[in-house]
């Protein structure tokens, strides 16, 4: 039995479950890197380079925190996963970077994800792992469990814990309770609790309730992207979009949160489009957020305790409004 | 309509003379200048790359001269410049600009080409294409005097000789206003340069540029590198040049297309997937610029450069396995000139180093053999 190393970075946070349980199914040791930490960040410093985006530098760390007690790192090389539509370049090529930067890296399986032509099958593209690791056969049930995993990815929310270390958690303003707030961002940001300071965790320790994409119906998300005027041709990016306009569109979310993190290329774009969105929805209230290792989480406290009030006054100010035109 | 279009390199006079040719209004932007690149910084997103600010600079420049049109550069790639557009039409839209944007994708021939019939008062193939090729030849021609004057800055006989030649044929290509012009204008400004050089002098140390083709391609920009290291006595070799790519584009270059095809089979066994990491060519160039015998490669690329950034990180090792520097050089709008400057002289002064070094030894070794 091998043990397979897979990071807790990345498209990790997107296809975990399929991941997870494709190898249980080869009947192989799954080691998943433990939750972010100072340690990891500091170690994904040590072997990457200055310049490049937030996400990669933690997935580094994770990669060579793991790397020493597995058999082999799995890396997939997520090319694009529909058609007409990339991944983020940092995605395809950050096997390579492993391979080159970290000295000493365990064996790599990287198989090779590409429906930019054609749809391949997903036996096709989990066979090269199958052939590699000698379990051809158990290949068929192996993809047909990990796809059922997948599936309830969308209505799988990982649970905030209504613990936290807010500091404003006894104050508990009435009219921060039970406000209704939308984050929008890749699942790396969201789901990882060190690069966005606990967000979800202090969110919900205020009594608000939090909707990620995950409580988008993924059929709406669809029909939303063939609606886009000049869709993003990178697949997170185009997700992202759809998203945003489904949130600022329904009418049942009072602010979207925005998590972009630090040197992100796509993001940087599509900032622009998203606040052109925001602007034209002014009844939902809107903030990005910019998180890199160096943002303070005072900084973040400060903005989000902002943020939540202009929200509270501007629904006490509606109500008072209508029950004056009601007398 | 009055069309604009931002500044890249030798593209400005190409695409005036395209226009020209077609009958159309054009209102050149104003060089790039402090102003543009204060003014796109302003305007674009803070984490965008700088080639985003400039040319956002420049289309505010241009729209402030009386421009209605906009034509800007896109692609299929997987860099950002694919996506450029979008967000600049919202953002000189968000500023009160009323205007058409014409998005223009280089990647696919007949595409771009059958952008170009939305300009000027003729619009049949037969106008355009005739146009669009005499825009080449100028594209070429222009390139071909930037070589001539990196070949000649060096080794010239009178010390700011080559710049005044530049400025003269570069003017000459301009005015011309058909192909036989340009080649007479070509072929003369040859003669003019080989007349410039001394032949006794040789050019310190040999430099490949490689990285990212509109900080490569764009004086204003990246501080006039090629010809900073000119004036230091470095000959210089670009391997980025927007004539050929186009050309390449329309697959009329089957030489350039083996070239490239070899350049990525080099990076292969640092980095794959060329179409989507475009990184990978400048790995490729860097190898072989080891082949061709050069001292040291410059990487040139704007900060936060998705592909570039790529081929920084592994670039460390390439370096190593080669044996040859590396000066990788991150450019962003507050970059200044007196930084990057002392930055090329002091790579040049440790190739030069390198290279006495070398021939020592090689002599030493020599002698001890005989």
């Amino acid at each position: 039995m091998a043990r397979i190393g897979i990071p807790r970075a990345l498209l990790y946070h997107r296809y975990h479950l399929l991941w997870e349980s494709f190898f249980r199914g080869l009947g192989e040791e799954v080691v998943v890197s433990p939750q972010t930490n100072r340690g990891i960040l500091e170690l994904g410093l040590q072997y990457c380079l200055t310049d490049i985006c937030l996400p990669v530098k933690l997935a580094c760390g994770h990669a060579a925190f793991i790397a020493p007690g597995v058999d082999y790192l799995f890396l997939p090389r997520v090319l694009s996963v529909e058609k007409g539509a990339y991944s983020c370049p940092k995605i395809v090529a950050f096997p390579d970077m492993i391979r080159v930067n970290l000295p000493g890296a365990p064996r790599i399986l990287d198989p090779i994800i590409d429906m930019r032509k054609r749809i391949l099958s997903h036996e096709k593209q989990f066979r090269e792992v199958a052939l590699e690791l000698g379990k051809i056969r158990f290949l068929g049930k192996a993809v047909h469990e990990a796809l059922k995993a997948q599936k309830s990815w969308f209505c799988a929310e990982p649970d905030a814990k209504n613990e936290s270390s807010f500091l404003f958690k006894e104050i508990k303003s009435a009219g921060w309770k039970g406000l209704r707030i939308a984050l929008l961002g890749h699942p790396y940001n969201l789901f990882d609790s060190f690069v966005n300071f606990n967000l979800r965790e202090r969110l919900a320790s205020l009594g608000i309730n939090i909707l990620t994409f995950k409580h988008l119906d993924p059929r709406s998300i669809e029909r939303e992207t063939e609606t886009l005027e000049c869709p993003p041709y990178w697949t997170a990016a185009k997700e992202l979009l759809a998203c945003a306009r489904l949130f600022f569109n329904s009418s049942s979310v009072d602010g979207v949160i925005y998590l972009i993190a630090f040197e992100c290329g796509p993001d940087a774009l599509l900032k622009v489009l998203i606040d052109s969105e925001a602007t034209r929805h002014p009844e939902v209230a809107y903030m990005s957020l910019v998180l890199d290792e160096h943002t303070g989480e005072a900084g973040v406290e400060t903005r989000l305790e902002a943020f939540l009030d202009a929200i509270a006054r501007r629904k006490r100010k509606l109500t008072f409004e209508s029950t004056r035109c009601g007398t | 309509m009055k069309v604009t279009f931002p500044h890249m390199g030798p593209l400005t006079v190409a695409m005036k003379s395209v226009f020209m040719r077609l009958g159309q209004d054009i209102i050149v932007p104003p060089p790039t200048s402090h102003r543009t690149i204060t003014l796109g910084a302003r305007y674009a997103p803070e984490l965008v790359c700088l080639p985003f600010k400039v040319t956002l600079g420049n289309m505010i420049e241009g729209l402030e001269m009386g421009a209605d049109t906009v034509a800007m550069a896109t692609s299929h790639g997987n860099c950002r410049l694919g996506f450029y557009w979008p967000a600049q039409e919202i953002i000189l839209r968000d500023l009160g600009f009323k205007f058409r944007m014409i998005p223009v994708n280089y990647d696919k021939p007949l595409e771009f080409l059958s952008e170009f019939r939305h300009f000027g008062e003729r619009t049949g193939w037969t106008d355009v294409l005739p146009a669009f090729l005499f825009g080449i030849r100028k594209l070429l021609a222009l390139e071909a005097l930037e070589v001539l004057a990196m070949r000649t800055r060096p080794r010239e006989k009178l010390k700011g000789c080559t710049t005044r030649l530049f400025k003269k044929w570069h003017a000459a290509l301009d005015g011309s206003r058909d192909s036989k012009g340009l080649k007479r204008a070509i072929e003369e400004a040859r003669g003019a340069f080989l007349d410039a050089r001394s032949y006794g002098k040789e050019p310190l140390a040999k430099i490949r540029i490689v990285g990212e083709a509109y900080m490569m391609a764009e004086p204003n920009v990246n501080f006039h590198l090629q010809d900073k290291l000119g004036e230091i006595g470095v000959e210089v070799e670009r391997s980025y040049w927007l004539g050929k790519r186009i050309v390449r584009a329309l697959r009329l270059d089957r030489k350039g297309q083996r070239e490239h095809e070899r350049t990525i089979r080099e990076a292969t066994p640092y980095m794959r997937y060329p179409d989507l990491c475009t990184g990978c060519q400048s790995i490729g160039e860097t190898i072989q610029a080891v082949h061709r015998d050069f001292d040291g490669v410059i990487l040139i690329m704007p900060f936060t450069c998705m592909p570039e950034v790529l081929a920084q990180s592994v670039m460390h090792k390439v370096s190593e396995d080669y044996r040859i520097p590396v000066l990788a050089l991150p450019i962003d709008e507050h970059s200044d000139e007196g930084g990057v400057s002392t930055r090329l002289e002091a790579f040049v002064d440790l190739l030069v180093r390198r290279k006495h070094m070398k021939s020592k030894e090689e002599s030493g070794s020599r002698n001890a053999s005989n």
